[in-house]
């Protein structure tokens, strides 16, 4: 059961970031919508990572397939590989900063 | 249509791997799990393919789904130690490194 919601919440996760990320790329040069996907995913499972219930794991799923690694790390490669260092740190720091932010803000909120 | 429905089944097979292999809490785990990713994405970013739905399930799809930012960030915040900036900035250079040995040896 706890697999089956993780596992739906996945499958709406990944489409999600990908509809976010390709709307900003469309007329954006930062991945904005990866650094969107990834602050606001943080957020929510730092509400919700004590959380035992059916819904807290189809959440724990949609969190973890709607943020991701991989775009991040083929995103500061090829900022480096291009020279473009201001959008490579402002990434990096953007992505990290806001990120544990968030995820201290949903912990805080729900009193961990 | 078809390339969203590629991402999601992609998204939560990915995610499906994720759960069975780190356990909750498991930071060697999730290291491993989010560099695996990136060599997944820079394998196929970095070579041709003529299939873009193919393109679409494994690097958004399957790659995303394997990694995630969120467990890394809560991590982060749950612990108050030099260590946790450590690890992430350490993921960031293993994944570069990573990205970097990949790419000349992928190249059609």
């Amino acid at each position: 059961m706890r697999l089956g919601a993780f596992l739906i919440g996945a499958f709406i996760g990944a489409p999600t970031r990908y509809v976010i990320d390709q709307y900003f790329r469309n007329y954006m040069k930062f991945p904005t919508g990866i650094l969107i996907v990834n602050v606001a995913g943080s957020f929510l499972l730092g509400l919700l990572i004590d959380s035992q219930t059916d819904l807290a794991f189809g959440l724990m799923g949609f969190c973890g397939a709607l943020t991701t690694w991989s775009a991040l790390a083929l995103d500061l490669f090829n900022e480096l590989d291009s020279k473009e260092w201001k959008r490579f740190a402002v990434n990096i720091l953007s992505n990290y900063t806001l990120g544990v932010l968030a995820a201290l803000t949903g912990l805080w909120l729900t009193g961990n | 249509m078809k390339k969203l429905l590629a991402v999601a089944v992609a998204g939560a097979l990915g995610s499906l791997v994720r759960y069975l292999t780190v356990p909750k809490g498991d930071e060697i785990a999730l290291f491993a799990v989010n560099i695996a990713g990136v060599v997944v994405a820079g394998l196929v970013a970095f070579r041709f393919t003529k299939s873009e739905l193919l393109r679409i399930a494994l690097i958004p799809g399957f790659a995303g789904g394997l990694t995630t930012f969120s467990s890394v960030a809560v991590l982060h915040a749950q612990q108050n130690s030099i260590k946790v900036i450590i690890y992430f900035y350490l993921m960031i250079l293993v994944s570069l490194i990573a990205l970097h040995l990949i790419k000349p040896r992928v190249k059609p």
